[in-house]
């Protein structure tokens, strides 16, 4: 799966950075299966969701937490 | 279209409070003209001699007469020393106009040294006498990557009598010069290698006032910033091909812009993950046609810290190239341009008001006035352009 995680202005005040080094974090078998790309301002974050915001697989998800992220991914993974 | 960019450095004579040498910079319409002027002994005696003869000389530069009825003048005025029979004051001149021609004029200081290409090159110098006073002039053409490098004499002389006999001499520094060439291109880090070397063959303790102006020739002397969407959404593809048919180095600031620049150019941009360096900035890419594409306000905050740190030019600031983040991307690439466009769009995010953020972030065309103030403090020609 892709994931993009925005790295605009307000996505990165509140923390999308900490969001990538969370995903690295993961065991390798969750890893193999995800791939990383940063991409700019969603345009959502003005009222309509809550930054950080990342896209996976073409949907987006908002007020992402680290941990919030990595259970996404888990539980995902774990579908396939 | 070509110009330079100029880094000098220099040693006083060992126990002197100023330099004896003197250098200016000066530009006319379409050209750019740099002077360097060795007065004689050291001291402030020296320096008055030195600064009157690049004042002089720029200021009629200014006034717009060409080279070789400056030289006349100069030439004309300067007084010889009446003891020595030498004159107050020697000089160089190195005109580059922007079609590729560099006018060179010497006047007893060494030979300046050119690399093009890589290797040495040495003009023909024409000979003129002026008032008794022997002027050399040479025309060549230059193209980017080529370098000038003019020093006084107390940059030949390191060494004399010290660790050699006639100090390291012209084809010595001209030799060491090209070995430098083939590991960097820096003009800043070429100077400061070759002045710091110059300082050790003193053994520290200067005999003479020292002088190295380097030149290096560059090619796209301006640049562009889109910085913010325009007011009008209607507006973006007017403002969006204005951009991209800008002739120079083109960066865009801020998220949304790059959006719009995609969307209407069918360009995908491309994010660098690799360049996630620094954790006060987001990471940075690139677009086909553009340079650099940076978020907005925190690197634009980044860049202008960086700016104002800087006092009279932009090579003040040294970085760890394998570890520069947005902003210090953008300065390197603003460093080498003379002219700068800032296109600032108006509209603001409105998710910038939210209190959960730690500053204002509707701040950007204030943000943008605190730039264009510092780069012309550096003496860049700003334009700014509001949409
Ligand atoms: S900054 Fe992330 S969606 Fe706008």
């Amino acid at each position: 799966m892709v994931i993009s995680i925005c790295v605009g202005t307000t996505c990165h005040l509140l923390g999308s950075s900490s969001l990538v080094e969370a995903i690295n974090e993961l065991p390798e078998k969750y890893l193999n299966n995800v791939s990383i790309k940063y991409s700019t301002c969603f345009d959502v974050c003005h009222g309509q969701m809550k930054p950080p915001i990342a896209k996976i697989d073409d949907k987006l998800y908002d007020d992402l937490s680290p941990d919030k992220i990595k259970k996404i991914i888990i539980a995902m993974v774990g579908d396939n | 279209m070509i110009s330079a960019v100029i880094y000098k450095k220099n040693l006083n004579k060992f126990g002197e409070e100023v330099c004896g040498d003197n250098f200016q910079l000066g530009k006319t319409e379409d050209s750019k003209i740099a002077v360097m002027s060795d007065g004689l002994g050291s001291g402030i005696k020296a320096s008055i001699l030195s600064i009157l003869t690049t004042e002089i000389i720029s200021t009629m530069f200014k006034k717009g007469v060409d080279v070789e009825e400056v030289v006349h003048t100069i030439a004309n005025t300067l007084p010889v020393c009446k003891v020595r029979g030498i004159a107050y004051s020697t000089f160089t001149i190195v005109q580059i106009f922007r079609n590729g021609m560099v006018k060179l004029v010497n006047y007893d200081n060494p030979k300046p040294i050119i690399l093009k290409k890589g290797q040495l090159y040495w003009p023909t110098y024409q000979e003129k006498i002026i008032n008794d006073k022997k002027i050399k002039i040479s025309t060549f053409t230059l193209d980017p990557e080529d370098f000038i490098f003019v020093m006084s004499d107390g940059v030949v002389h390191a060494g004399l009598g010290n660790l050699m006999d006639f100090g390291w001499g012209i084809e010595n520094i001209a030799g060491y010069l090209k070995r430098m060439y083939r590991r960097t291109r820096d003009i800043k880090y070429m100077v400061d290698n070759l002045i710091a070397v110059t300082e050790s063959y003193y053994g520290f303790e200067a005999g003479d006032d020292a002088t190295l102006v380097g030149l290096k020739i560059t090619e796209k002397p301006r640049a562009i910033i889109f910085t913010g969407p325009p007011l009008d959404p209607k507006k973006d593809s007017y403002y969006v091909e204005k951009f991209t048919k800008f002739d120079g180095k083109k960066i865009i600031s801020g998220g949304t812009t790059s959006n719009i620049v995609s969307r209407i150019t069918g360009n995908e941009m491309e994010i660098d993950l690799t360049s996630t360096s620094s954790k006060e900035l987001p990471p940075y890419g690139h677009m086909e046609n553009v340079d650099l594409v940076t978020e907005g306000v925190l690197t634009l905050k980044a860049l202008n810290k960086l700016l104002s740190e800087c006092k009279n030019n932009m090579y003040e600031i040294d970085f760890d190239k394998k570890n520069i983040n947005a902003a210090d991307n953008m300065f390197l690439i603003l460093r080498d341009c003379d002219e700068i466009k800032i296109m600032v769009g108006r509209k603001v995010n409105a998710f910038y008001h939210n209190p959960a953020l730690p500053f204002d972030m509707s701040i950007r065309s204030n943000l943008v006035r605190d730039i264009v103030k510092n780069l012309q403090r550096v003496g860049k020609d700003v334009e700014i352009e509001y949409c």
